[in-house]
């Protein structure tokens, strides 16, 4: 057996100069993601009619196609949208001539969008309603009571899942390499195709992903503490 | 300039010839399944163990592996779990289906995350219940099967059918490997036809993975219901 650590010292900095990229598609889909999914959560709970059963269909769709494959309906399916509605029909705009990165973070922003609604729709409605009642006795308005009342609550319950999704969307995030988009992962496959030497790329790619794992882990556990704290849940010992 | 076209008839055209190769692909699922979950098993109870070096070690492993993308570790198990194996035993495993490596693969990170699932699920139930069963004198193994089991299977029912959902979505990666599962084939008929109809060949394989979730959500609905049915709770229908 091989194994040649000075292919790992030689990989390191070209997969290093690409963990920007593999944060920009971890941290802006859940970012948005967090945003696009309280609003669909709130059309799910209220049950507004069409809409909630067209978000209902979205979700599953999102929830049950692999992303790899969705990368791939975006990647060939944008280009001829945008041919259908602006170019008549003719293809003008090829796959190869959009952005890939710009594909991936649409893709990923949907799909997390998905995901956190379901987090956040478990959250709002764990929240006791009669505390709603109370507050309307209060003569508050509704959007008060979701301000100072519901969401407050709802982020403490949310939060874990929600950090559970952001460590699953940094490991997610590695299949862009199907539509070569160059984060972590695609560096690591490019070089490890190059130099005929998998293991090692593999081997250096799967520890940065662990470190950040780790690190974000141990960062997430902090801010729940600080929460429960803040919320008066658990007292300072 | 050339015509854009979008071929509707292509997909319905291609789904049969598509869904042959599901097989392959419920195979690999079935399989990881099985040794995932039956191995998970195994891990919790090292983990819940005395011995607090057997316990430490499943928890770093468990670490490791969670924060491992699943293509970096099916990549890791296909190049390097030949190689290591030569070099430490001599055993040559490089001949083996690329299948097994991928089940392998996949087998192992379900292991992991199921082994936290199955170890908070453990961790809920009431402990009054097993020094009960001690005390009537119940073996360790009738313990597990008519207290632990039923009862914490249904408390992680629903974990149990994301984990599934992900494990579904995961065997998709496998085509990198060129096994022709569902998505393999679909791009060699799409490679039949030139490159040309890659939008139409990948709906028709969402719509497969679609109709497979939908059927495993059901199923593991039936289940809960199943059960569910001694339990007086209202947990069963909020869960959607």
């Amino acid at each position: 057996m091989d194994f040649k650590f000075s292919f790992i010292w030689e990989t390191l900095p070209s997969v290093l100069a690409a963990v920007p990229i593999t944060m920009l598609l971890t941290f802006f889909p859940v970012i948005v993601g967090a945003v696009v999914g309280f609003f669909l959560a709130l059309v799910r709970i209220r049950k507004i009619p069409v809409f909630s059963q067209l978000v209902a269909l979205y979700l599953s769709f999102f929830r049950s196609v692999p992303t790899l494959l969705l990368l791939f309906i975006a990647y060939f399916g944008i280009p001829k949208l945008l041919n259908f509605t602006f170019n008549g029909g003719m293809r003008v705009v090829s796959p190869s001539s959009l952005p890939s990165l710009a594909s991936a973070l649409l893709v990923l922003t949907l799909y997390a969008s998905a995901f956190i609604c379901e987090i956040i729709r478990g959250a709002l409605s764990s929240v006791d309603m009669r505390q709603m009642e109370a507050a309307h006795a209060l003569g508050m308005t509704k959007f008060k009571t979701y301000i100072r009342i519901v969401i407050p609550q709802a982020i403490i319950v949310a939060l874990p899942n929600y950090f559970n999704f952001v460590l699953g969307m940094l490991k997610g995030s590695s299949v862009v390499f199907v539509i070569s988009v160059m984060d972590m992962m695609s560096v690591a496959k490019v070089a490890a195709e190059d130099g005929y030497r998998f293991v090692e790329a593999y081997v250096l790619v799967g520890v940065m992903y662990v470190i950040f794992s780790v690190v974000f882990s141990l960062v997430f556990g902090r801010v729940e503490h600080w929460g429960k704290m803040h919320m008066g849940i658990i007292v300072k010992a | 300039m050339v015509a854009e076209t979008f071929d509707l008839k292509f997909i319905i055209d291609i789904l049969p010839r598509v869904l042959k190769a599901l097989p392959t692909t419920l195979y690999i699922t079935a399989w990881s399944a099985i040794f995932g979950w039956l191995f998970g098993l195994v891990f919790t109870f090292a983990r819940i163990s005395r011995y607090k070096v057997l316990s430490g070690a499943i928890g770093v492993c468990t670490t490791v592996i969670r924060g491992i993308p699943t293509v970096v570790l099916l990549y890791l198990v296909y190049f390097g779990l030949p190689n290591l194996l030569r070099g430490t035993t001599g055993i040559e495993i490089s001949q083996w289906e690329k299948t097994t490596f991928v089940i392998i693969a996949m087998a192992l990170e379900l292991a992991m995350t199921s082994s936290e699932m199955f170890r908070s699920a453990y961790n809920s139930l009431d402990k009054g219940q097993l020094e009960a069963a001690h005390a009537l004198g119940m073996t360790r193994l009738q313990r597990f099967r008519r207290i632990i089991f039923p009862q914490g299977l249904y408390v992680i029912l629903p974990n149990l059918s994301s984990a599934a959902l992900a494990l579904i979505q995961g065997t998709s990666l496998v085509y990198t490997l060129g096994v022709m599962d569902v998505l393999g084939r679909a791009r060699q008929i799409n490679s039949n036809e030139f490159g040309l109809k890659s939008l139409e060949a990948y709906i028709a394989v969402a719509l497969i993975y679609w109709a497979f979730s939908f059927v495993i959500t059901c199923l593991f609905k039936l289940l809960e219901r199943w059960f569910g049915r001694g339990l007086k709770t209202v947990a069963s229908s909020t869960s959607t």
